[in-house]
């Protein structure tokens, strides 16, 4: 059964983290790091490092952008930010999202 | 705890995915191994150790393999990759050499040391007793771990090679022939093997042309020293020609390996056409190169042809400018790559702590 839980949470995972990232970057710029963490702890991924090719896909798709910032001590983080495609294409999967997921809690209700 | 103090751990991860997304576009590439760069940096100031935050990111063949996946390419290990041209270079090499043995050479054959190479009587009793398909049976040992099993792969490359050099020291004069194949087996077994854990810096290249370079400076030597008389073309053959070369190869240069390998080939073709004196020379130099030139190309990244002048160009990577990009085209301005602490960047030759 370890085997099945591990690939329906991958699959599932597969299909939300990019929209998960975009809404956290909705709220405010977020670093490499910040990010990793706070989907990490949620479980929304597997490992924190397959986070990165994700941002550099998503970067190529125009939905983010970055920006290195220096700040006068420590080192420079490069910061995510959405973009206008980028809210538009959250906007889109929240649509749907809100039309698919009651429909699946009712059906998965009945499991317990 | 600043960027500049990463522990030789994360160095060591960072080279692993750099070495595991030779085949993204670089730019891509290099973004990836930046922002991993900064996620470790920051969660090392964050009072966490390196074990721990290595542990978090995942394997670097998963990031690369994540990498592949979004990015729509062919999902390859590259250490098998590499070792997979290896040995298709190996089993060519073979094929050649049984074919020179078999051809140019029909009485030098002893049957003896080939029968009793490695237990294959198996595949002996199936050829059947023809010398000609005898003289093939090292190609086919070289040529096995395309076939084996994952698991076995890499232990079937270690085997053939010993089982090749041992055949190669063990079969007199026959066995002079089958040196060369023995190198580019021992090259399909040992750079998977480097390029897994990440090797493939600077200063493999360095001494990959270094030894590229050594027949021309051995000329030049001789003849300014008088004791050679190189004319003109001589000279542009000899010196210029492996030195041209061996540099090539020590910038990191797949052209470079490409051209000694097939320099090589060419060299041991020549020499078993004219079968002249210094023959062994010629013919193990020409193994030398092609063996060398092969393990160079397969190894060397194709897609930013100059690894060493990417990392050269790097500013200091520590205060990177805006960085207005929002496509992230692949191709764009060089991020840093991570280099192992003994090269000139900036950050790696910073003392640690």
């Amino acid at each position: 059964m370890d085997g099945a839980r591990e690939r329906i949470t991958t699959n599932i995972r597969k299909g939300v983290l990019e929209y998960c990232v975009l809404a956290l970057l909705s709220r405010r710029d977020m670093y490499g790091l910040e990010l990793a963490d706070w989907l990490a702890v949620r479980g929304l991924t597997a490992s924190e490092g397959s986070l990165y090719p994700l941002l550099a896909r998503m970067r190529q798709a125009g939905t983010v952008q970055t920006r290195w910032v220096a700040p006068e001590q420590g080192h420079a983080r490069r910061y995510y930010a959405i973009t206008d495609q980028g809210r538009a294409h959250l906007r889109v999967f929240a649509t749907v999202w809100r039309e698919i997921q009651p429909h699946v809690d009712e059906l998965m209700g009945e499991e317990g | 705890m600043s960027d500049d103090g990463l522990p030789e751990a994360a160095w060591a991860y960072l080279r692993a995915l750099d070495a595991e997304l030779s085949d993204v576009p670089s730019g891509t590439a290099e973004e990836i191994v930046a922002d991993v760069r900064a996620h470790i940096a920051d969660a090392l100031d964050s009072g966490r150790s390196a074990d721990e935050v290595l542990a978090g990111l995942g394997a670097a063949p998963d990031v690369a393999r994540q990498a592949r996946e979004e990015l729509g390419l062919p999902d390859q290990d590259r250490p098998e990759r590499v070792g997979r041209t290896l040995s298709l270079v190996a089993s060519a090499v073979g094929v050649l050499i049984a074919v020179c043995v078999s051809f140019l050479l029909p009485s030098t054959v002893p049957v003896e040391p080939i029968q009793a190479d490695a237990g294959e009587q198996g595949v002996l009793g199936r050829l059947g007793p023809g010398i000609a398909l005898l003289t093939l049976l090292p190609a086919l040992v070289a040529a096995a771990p395309l076939v084996a099993p994952a698991r076995v792969r890499a232990g079937s490359r270690l085997a053939g090679a010993i089982a090749l050099t041992m055949f190669a020291c063990a079969a007199g004069e026959t066995g002079l022939y089958y040196f060369p194949l023995a190198l580019v087996a021992w090259a399909a077994a040992f750079v998977p093997w480097a390029v897994r854990r990440g090797a493939g810096g600077r200063w493999w290249h360095v001494l990959a042309g270094g030894i590229v370079a050594m027949p021309g400076v051995l000329v030049a030597v001789a003849s300014a020293g008088g004791s050679v008389g190189v004319g003109w073309v001589g000279a542009a053959l000899w010196i210029a020609g492996p030195v041209a070369a061996g540099a090539l190869c020590a910038y990191g240069f797949r052209a470079g390996y490409a051209v000694t390998a097939l320099a090589g080939a060419l060299v041991m073709i020549l020499a078993m056409a004219e079968r002249g004196f210094l023959f062994a020379a010629f013919w193990l130099f020409g193994g030398l190169y092609l063996a060398l030139g092969a393990a160079g190309y397969a190894a060397a990244r194709p897609a930013d042809g100059d690894p060493a002048t990417a990392r050269a160009a790097d500013g200091d990577p520590t205060s990177p400018p805006v960085d207005g990009d929002p496509a992230g085209a692949p191709g764009a301005p060089a991020r840093p790559r991570p280099a192992p602490a003994t090269e000139a960047d900036p950050e790696a030759a910073a003392p640690a702590g």
